[in-house]
């Protein structure tokens, strides 16, 4: 079977009604989240549109940024579309990668339980999923990037069928690669591609491998070049400073480094080292279960005893435990990558474990079709009712269970980051930077203002006087000690000029004035 | 067949609706807004600037509580750097002290120690007691008398010290990030611990004790020499040279060799010193402590 062919007899396999079940998932997730441009999201956008030679708002930052330090597809693509359809375009990659998430789920879901038909069943019990919608309306490749992994994986397991394919499997290899340059753990993903194929077609399975090279190769040989040295990842020195993580607060030691696409001293002196071993204080014991308490905290009870049910008896089914092997391989790298100190997000914590998510969602409803069935029969009612009735249970689970992320003060998508936006963009001329946090940063970059990190308390001193930004923009996620920082010494007066403050947080500006202390 | 296209091209349509319906909901949500005033969400009036003027003139606790700004950490920082500390009543002043700092160590304070919030403004800011203790006479009656009994005052700056320690002490999720506000427990404690030593210099040497007894290379050694570095830039100095040099400090060279980098390069004289240091360190540092070192060594340089 060519490729061709091949991809066809997908396409053709698209169902009218799940195009409109992928619509319905578009629109409710709106309903159900507020969208939300995270700091990297925005540097993406910018990154992207300085790759293509396109104008960005902070278009002279283009030459101090590492360029290929976010892998390529989603800068480049969220660039472009925002360039064209305004700053609402860069959340079209996020939901429309999660509204069309249900169908590689669904067909995983159809080759486990043997059922057909369960996209409806799938897309709802995805909505009870409060991370889903927040994930969906987030400004940042993650989504787009678990859609591409379950897509690989539905078509791996239907590779399976055409037991003389030979391109589809080189096909599969191209996609993990451009998985890899979606996000950087996409990397992982590949090796397990690889070892399914090899276990289930033998030494076929290799071609992946091939078909993975061909794009992973020119992308390695270009950061490799970029760097000077042979590297596979632009976050290698992420994982070479980590241990400094265990005894270095962590505030100032990301100043010193820098967060997102900045180029810093320091990243290239630990961009020199090969990657060191993490001795932090948490054993591995804790990290599961941090990880565990995690998920279990943010999905809702009545999916997890369901996705118990679901996992129970597909291994009991022997025909198709493969599947769940397959399951398993997804899991794994993302569980051991949530488990490291780098992988963990006290703001964010399901960031690298959405993809064991939505498993547990595919085994939720491989048993709520299974429970569906029993309650039919006891109960003596339709299929409908039972189906609708158990949905029922885990939606409203899912209302309890509200992703703890939702619930924080994110300064760029709050009332008063708005305002003090608005306000910078009225009341400074165009060409004044504005400096704050990478965290706070989006409020600059909305405000149409050139942006500038605030320095580490250990580099403040690096901060001529002379070439400091008038304004600053502090808010509740920085604290106030950008303003109690040694950088702003005496000498330094710093007038409160806005703010803006709401339920859950704040937004200030503030001017630098040259003078005297009053 | 034909039937069956058009629904199809039906079904297309109406992702497509969908996705400009999502798109444009999300654009008007980021759409900037004009004539927005300059103090929204509080009682403040528009011009903030003439406010903080006239509250500086005529500060006292009660326009503070009226205007309710106080209760915001960054704007209380703000204006705490420039208070005319001899024009603004004392009990205010506590007050926007206490608010300039991490809510969450205040209430970690608040939970453990029976002081109220200017008490803790009082206690954790050295210039803000001095001048509490300035309207010591005649100020009996208000919230801050315990503040002119002195046996209290050093009973307490113990308990707040001890418990500043035990803070530092804790245990802290390693994955506190950086967005998370002021709830890093330990980084807030060691500033508080600054905060309340600077100037005193009768407790260098117990705190320079205090300091030692953590295991070299812990977060907790980081913590307190920062401390230290901050209280006491140029009595601790001798001690982080030390830490620098010695083959036996560990990774505790690296946060010493940071601190002596950020003093030093505010004092010119120090900063031959602190070069030779680090250029010594390199010899037995390993590769993730000579990054460190390299960057340290840049920033005593300047860049």
């Amino acid at each position: 079977m060519s490729n061709a062919h091949f991809v066809r007899s997908l396409w053709s396999k698209i169902h009218k009604r799940e195009m409109y079940i992928v619509g319905f998932l578009v629109i409710a997730i709106s309903l159900l989240a507020a969208p939300l441009l995270n700091p990297d999201g925005l540097e993406m956008v910018q990154v992207g549109q300085c790759l293509l030679g396109i104008n960005a708002v902070d278009y002279w930052m283009c030459e101090t940024w590492q360029p290929l330090y976010y892998p390529p597809v989603f800068p480049i693509l969220a660039g472009l579309f925002t360039k064209f359809f305004g700053i609402g375009a860069i959340f079209s990659l996020s939901i429309l990668s999660a509204a069309l998430l249900v169908r590689p789920l669904s067909r995983i879901v159809e080759g486990i339980s043997g059922q057909q038909g369960v996209t409806g069943l799938m897309a709802i019990t995805l909505l009870s999923i409060s991370s889903y919608s927040f994930y969906g309306l987030l400004a940042e490749p993650r989504m787009l990037s678990v859609f591409m992994l379950f897509f690989l994986w539905s078509l791996m397991f239907k590779v399976e069928g055409y037991r003389a394919s030979r391109q589809p499997l080189v096909l599969i290899g191209v996609l993990s690669g451009i998985l890899m340059l979606i996000r950087p753990e996409g990397i992982l993903a590949s090796p397990m591609l690889v070892a399914y194929s090899l276990w289930r077609l033998g030494r076929r399975g290799w071609r992946i491998a091939v078909g993975f090279l061909m794009i992973a190769l020119p992308w390695w040989c270009l950061l490799s070049v970029s760097a000077g040295r042979l590297t596979v990842s632009s976050r290698s020195w992420e994982l070479a400073g980590a241990s400094l993580l265990s005894y270095l607060p962590v505030r100032p030691l990301v100043q010193l480094w820098g967060v997102g696409a900045s180029d810093r001293p320091m990243r290239d002196a630990l961009s020199a080292l090969g990657p060191s071993e993490f001795s932090g204080e948490s054993s591995a014991i804790d990290a599961l279960l941090s990880v565990l308490l995690d998920l279990t905290s943010s999905l809702p009870a009545p999916l997890l005893i369901l996705a118990a049910i679901g996992l129970y008896l597909s291994i009991k089914r022997h025909d198709n435990r493969h599947l769940s092997v397959g399951m398993v391989l997804i899991v794994v790298p993302y569980l051991a990558l949530a488990m490291t100190p780098v992988g963990r997000d006290v703001a964010m914590p399901l960031n690298n474990l959405l993809p064991v998510v939505f498993v547990v969602a595919v085994y939720g409803v491989v048993g709520l079709l299974w429970l569906s069935t029993f309650v039919r029969r006891r109960l003596s009612i339709s299929g409908l009712s039972s189906n609708m009735l158990l949905l029922s249970i885990v939606f409203i689970g899912g209302r309890f269970t509200p992703y703890p992320s939702s619930q924080l003060f994110w300064p760029q998508s709050s009332e008063s980051g708005y305002l003090a936006a608005s306000w910078l963009n009225e009341n400074i001329s165009e060409g004044e930077t504005v400096a704050s946090t990478f965290a706070s940063s989006p409020i600059v970059h909305i405000s149409e203002r050139p942006w500038l990190a605030l320095p580490s308390r250990w580099d403040g001193s690096s901060w001529e006087v002379a070439d400091r930004p008038s304004w600053l923009v502090v808010s509740a996620v920085d604290g106030p000690w950008p303003i109690s920082s040694p950088m702003f010494g005496d000498g330094v007066n710093i007038e409160p000029r806005a703010i803006f403050s709401d339920d859950l947080g704040w937004v200030l500006v503030l001017e630098q004035t040259a003078g005297s202390r009053r | 067949m034909s039937e069956a296209k058009n629904r199809t091209r039906t079904s297309w349509v109406f992702l497509s609706i969908a996705l400009i319906f999502v798109i444009s909901r999300a654009s008007s949500a980021f759409e900037l807004r004009a004539g927005v005033p300059s103090a929204v969400g509080t009682e403040l009036p528009a011009n903030l600037q003439e406010a903080t003027e006239v509250w500086l003139k005529h500060g006292d606790a009660e326009t503070l509580a009226e205007s309710n700004l106080h209760m915001l950490p960054g704007l209380a920082a703000a204006w705490l750097r420039g208070l005319d500390l001899s024009r603004v009543d004392s009990e205010a002043l506590a007050e926007v002290a206490i608010s300039s700092m991490s809510q969450t160590l205040v209430r970690e304070l608040q939970s453990s120690l029976d002081y109220t919030r200017p008490e803790l403004g009082v206690l954790l800011n050295r210039p803000v007691m001095e001048r509490a203790q300035e309207q010591c006479p005649g100020a009996m009656s208000s919230s801050l008398h315990r503040v002119c009994d002195d046996d209290w005052l050093l009973a307490s700056k113990r308990d707040i010290l001890a418990e500043l320690y035990e803070l530092i002490e804790t245990e802290v999720e390693f994955a506190a990030e950086i967005r998370l506000g002021d709830s890093d427990l330990g980084l807030e404690a060691s500033n508080a611990l600054c905060r309340v030593l600077v100037g005193d210099f009768t407790m260098y040497e117990d705190t320079l004790s205090k300091v030692m007894s953590y295991e070299l290379g812990s977060r907790q050694h980081s913590l307190g020499i920062m401390a230290i570095s901050c209280a006491y830039p140029e009595l601790s100095s001798p001690y982080l040279l030390d830490l620098v040099t010695s083959e036996n400090s560990g990774n505790s060279m690296v946060i010493a060799a940071f601190e002596l980098a950020r003093t030093s390069s505010y004092d010119a004289s120090s900063r031959s010193k602190v070069r030779a240091a680090i250029s010594a360190a390199f010899e037995w540092a390993d590769p993730q402590q000579s990054a460190a070192l390299s960057v340290a060594d840049q920033i005593v340089g300047g860049w």
